[in-house]
């Protein structure tokens, strides 16, 4: 019989700290694939991470909304101890004790808002690693969209978890097909624009068992090596569900919407005039109407040109640029923010801001189809899909994923292993249904407060293309080998 | 939408699949700059009929502009040519002007040409470059200045900046059953890269397209020379493929004269005679080889008109000559356009063996070095930023005169037009002739179905052409208004 414990942290400041097993009244939670479960491997699917506990009274002061916690299970049996992350959603007391409701980092991450510069024909995840650059701010920064998002939330990669002790999440990528001419991040919902991102390109974005925020794609899933099985000795109970009627087709149409760089020209013209005291700042936040890749500057892009900038004494004469004032310039694609600041004795007004920069603009859209047959799908228009080969890629790979329905498997009593997460693979057997350790991914774990048992919901991913199938960009291989090209 | 499409990167031990799409769009891009490579360039125009200052028909003003135009300036450039032919009739040289305003002389003088005396021969001049920024569109103007004759006869036949190059070649890889990686992949994807933008370094620039010149239509025997061998065009063409033909095209309307023809002249020997026509439109779509002319080379050209009997009409009417097209082609064996390798294809298909994958991204990386080769070997085309004549001009008509000519590009071949002058219209779709008064004008009054106003021309302007509608590659357009210069890019 295998024994259980657990752990529960919040991170008030920059640190971790743990509550104090004797203030812990109750936990439980669960973790699912849950963002598009009409397939169950579907391209842009997310998980719903929760947990709820019951404390002390105590407990309440070190509480917060959307505060970092996560809870650490261990288990005798599976001695890897694995952690949910997240973020406090909801908190309730009473006179004797508190409670709290947690979801996943998905919640904080979709709080934070974000605008990011242009990113031009970038992956839209990249493959993480030790080595990787995660951090925009080095100089060789050529990271994927979502590995900006997710480290400018406060997340660190996964593989470098060593050398960010205190990070408030991890994110691990693997390296996305899909490459948009222009993406960008504009203030929106973060995470659901990583999902938009995911689902252009094949992907899904989940937050597993350990609370690694994952950018997987789907294609791996046939592919990951599975050393772990689930047999009828770990189950109780096991049903199998086939729903033709769920997200299924055999032709599938996508839509694309160009975008095209377009020259140096006015992209904003603000005519406010705004009054500076000596010594005080003004900023002044500029939404294009259209994003920009570039932004017409001088002086390595930290200033605007001179005539950018229209400022006066309030007797009405003109001060130069570099005399009277000085300025600071944060450009994303979205958004440019001008602090001016006076360095003079004397008020002066900001007459006009007017900038020049080279904005992208949607053009005419168009569409291509894959595959044949009755059922025909429209896949859901995206902005990343910006040219017709990627388009066709995505109807392709639609089309070949979604060509069967996919059966999804309930398996219930099992014991709880705190290894296990969600996205993995496990190999199924079921001798009454004749299957013997059939490749399946977890798509969602619930277990109780004790830790003891859990149930899992399992999607076949045995007919999935598998990586080992393909040529992969750096490996060597026979002159005979013969193998797919990707999509 | 670009037809050149930006490329992928790639990268090692990121699990990255060798993706049909991104190899396809790799070797759609290379077919690109191949295809590319061969470029039919319009002829540099210099004169036209006898009422713009041609040979045999000048102006004896003084001093008196025989060409103006325009050329953009490309950085890195250092010189600015000027090449003609002819010599002096009597004390008259060459004087070229340049940044200079509308008013003729307003510009710096950059190059005085002595003219050749007693036979007519090859000139030229050059100016060492200042003061000029990348992109800059250079008003440049020639004069004759000093007496001269009506019967003079001075035919410029290139200007341009030179030389354009582009330094960073990364060459082209080698591929391996153990070397498709990203370092070998990204190597050919800024091989294309940099064979497109060396490409792009050069501008299209379009001729004068004639609509409705004035011919010759007196029979020869009124004894009016005019109406025999009649100046119609003067100009030149490079000779920049060993199967690189002149095309002529365009159609000539005789309303009154019962026989004409006409002849072209290459480099001064006749080349071409064409059938007697008679009343009626006359297309004509002729091609002429340059087979002897030396690679690299231009040669001039002339055509000339002549009415061969006038017929009885009263009163007679000029012959109208629209001469859209005079370019250089492939002949009938067309361009040399390479072999790519088959489109790569993905798991719907099926799969493909390492060694096709490998030989097939070798084809495209051979490809490329060819199509960088092909360019290091014609600087005359592609180390020059050539320039384009704006309208013709004898005197103050100047309304008649840009009508009977506009910059026209025949056959749509970039993505991007670059505009500069005051109050361009660019016009394209059906052309519909002017409705003629009873005393016979208003040729020039004729109009296309569709136009569009360029907003900022005055300053330059980048038109992305896909946004015409109906203006798709391939069609003809013309820009009206008072055009200073214009450019296809291929992009």
């Amino acid at each position: 019989m295998s024994t259980a414990s657990y752990t529960i942290e919040i991170k008030p400041g920059g640190s971790w700290t743990a509550i104090a097993s004797g203030s812990v009244l109750e936990a439980a939670g669960d973790w699912e694939i849950s963002g598009n479960r009409n397939n169950a491997v579907s391209f842009g699917d997310d998980t719903d991470a929760t947990f709820s506990a019951r404390f002390v009274y105590s407990v309440w002061a070190s509480l917060s909304h959307l505060l970092p916690i996560r809870y650490t299970t261990f288990n005798s049996g599976d001695t890897t101890a694995k952690t949910f992350t997240g973020v406090v959603e909801t908190m309730h007391r009473t006179l004797d004790d508190c409670d709290i409701k947690a979801a996943g980092m998905k919640v904080l991450i979709a709080a934070t808002k974000i605008y990011s510069p242009m990113f031009v024909r970038r992956p839209v995840a990249t493959r993480t690693a030790a080595g990787s650059v995660e951090d925009p701010t080095n100089g060789a920064y050529a990271a994927g969209l979502i590995n900006y998002a997710l480290w400018t939330c406060g997340g660190r990669p996964f593989e470098q978890a060593g050398s960010y002790p205190s990070a408030t999440f991890y994110y691990s990528c693997d390296h996305a097909i899909l490459s948009p001419d222009y993406s960008w991040l504009a203030g929106e919902d973060t995470w659901s624009e990583c999902l938009k991102l995911a689902q252009a390109a094949g992907g899904q974005m989940y937050q597993d068992g350990a609370g690694v925020v994952r950018y997987k794609q789907v294609v791996g899933y046939a592919g990951a090596s599975a050393t772990d099985s689930i047999g009828m000795s770990d189950y109780t109970s096991i049903e199998e569900t086939t729903d033709p009627e769920v997200l299924r087709g055999n032709k599938w149409t996508c839509q694309y919407t160009p975008r095209r760089r377009l020259g140096t020209q006015q992209i904003a013209d603000d005519t406010t005039p705004r009054t500076v005291e000596p010594g005080e700042s003004v900023t002044i936040v500029i939404e294009p109407q259209n994003p920009i890749v570039s932004l017409e500057t001088q002086s390595g892009g930290t200033q605007l040109r001179p005539e950018a900038l229209v400022i006066a004494s309030q007797d009405g004469s003109r001060i130069a640029q570099g005399t009277g004032y000085t300025h600071t310039l944060s450009i994303t694609a979205a958004r440019v923010t001008v602090v001016i600041t006076n360095a003079g004795s004397r008020a002066f007004v900001v007459w006009r801001v007017l900038l020049r920069g080279d904005p992208v603009v949607a053009t005419e859209a168009g569409s291509a189809s894959s595959g044949s047959g009755a059922i025909e799908r429209q896949i859901q228009p995206s902005v990343y899909i910006q040219r017709r080969a990627d388009a066709e890629r995505l109807a392709e790979m639609y089309a070949t994923f979604y060509a069967n329905a996919r059966a999804n498997v309930s398996v219930r009593g099992c014991v709880h292993k705190p290894s296990r997460y969600v996205g993995q693979t496990v190999l199924l057997s079921c001798g009454p249904w004749s299957m013997v350790s059939v490749p399946h991914v977890i798509l969602k774990i619930s277990h109780g407060d004790t830790g003891i048992t859990a149930d899992y919901e399992l999607a076949y991913v045995g007919d999935l293309p598998n990586p080992a199938q393909f040529y992969i960009v750096g490996s060597a291989y026979s002159a005979g080998d013969s193998k797919y090209l990707g999509w | 939408m670009a037809a050149f499409d930006t490329l992928p990167t790639f990268y090692d031990s990121a699990g990255q699949f060798l993706s049909k799409t991104d190899l396809n769009l790799i070797r759609a891009n290379v077919g690109l700059v191949d295809r590319w490579t061969y470029r039919a360039e319009a002829a540099f125009d210099s004169s036209a009929g006898v009422d713009t200052n041609t040979p045999g028909y000048y102006n004896t003003a003084t001093p008196m502009r025989i060409w103006w135009g325009a050329a953009r300036f490309v950085a890195g450039c250092t010189t600015l040519t000027v090449e003609g032919f002819g010599k002096q009739s009597s004390a008259e040289n060459i004087k070229v002007y340049v940044n200079g305003t509308d008013v003729s002389g307003s510009g710096t003088l950059a190059i005085t040409i002595t003219l050749p005396t007693g036979t007519p021969a090859a000139f030229s001049g050059t100016w060492t470059v200042s003061g000029l920024t990348d992109g800059q569109v250079v008003p440049i103007e020639v004069r004759i200045e000093g007496a001269h004759l009506g019967s003079a006869s001075y035919e410029i036949t290139d200007i341009y900046f030179s030389s354009v190059t582009k330094s960073g070649w990364p060459g082209v890889p080698t591929f391996s059953a153990s070397s498709v990686n990203a370092a070998n992949l990204n190597q050919l994807c800024a091989a294309t890269q940099w064979v497109y933008d060396r490409m792009r370094l050069i501008p299209m620039t379009p001729r004068l397209g004639l609509f409705y010149n004035l011919g010759p239509f007196k029979d020869p025997a009124s004894g009016d020379p005019q109406h025999t061998d009649r100046p119609i065009y003067y100009g030149s063409i490079g000779k920049y493929y060993s199967n690189q033909i002149l095309r002529l095209g365009g159609s000539i309307t005789s309303v009154t004269t019962t026989q004409w023809n006409f002849k072209v002249y290459l480099n001064g020997s006749l080349a071409y005679t064409s059938s007697t026509f008679g009343i009626g439109t006359q297309a004509i779509y002729v091609p002429l080889a340059l087979t002897s002319y030396t690679l690299g080379a231009r040669v001039r050209i002339a055509i000339t008109a002549s009415a061969l009997a006038g017929g009885t009409a009263d009163p007679l009417r000029f012959t109208r000559w629209s001469i859209g097209i005079v370019r250089g082609e492939p002949d009938a064996s067309g361009w040399g356009y390479a072999s790519l390798p088959a489109a790569f294809v993905g798991p719907a298909t099926g799969t493909t063996t390492w060694s096709t994958v490998v030989s097939n991204l070798n084809s495209l990386a051979t490809i490329v070095g060819n199509a960088k080769s092909r360019i290091d070997g014609r600087p005359e085309l592609w180390g020059r930023s050539r320039a384009m004549r704006r309208y013709y001009n004898r005197d103050d008509s100047h309304d008649i005169q840009q009508a009977r000519a506009r910059p026209y590009f025949p056959r749509r071949a970039g993505a991007e037009l670059f505009v500069q002058g005051a109050g361009v219209e660019l016009d394209w779709g059906v052309i519909s002739p002017g409705t003629l008064d009873a005393e016979g004008n208003g040729w020039e009054k004729y109009s296309f179905g569709a136009k569009q106003s360029v907003s900022d021309s005055a300053t330059g302007q980048l038109i992305y052409l896909d946004d015409l509608k109906g203006l798709d590659m391939g069609s003809a357009y013309a820009a009206f208004g008072n055009p200073l210069y214009l450019a296809e890019y291929i992009a």
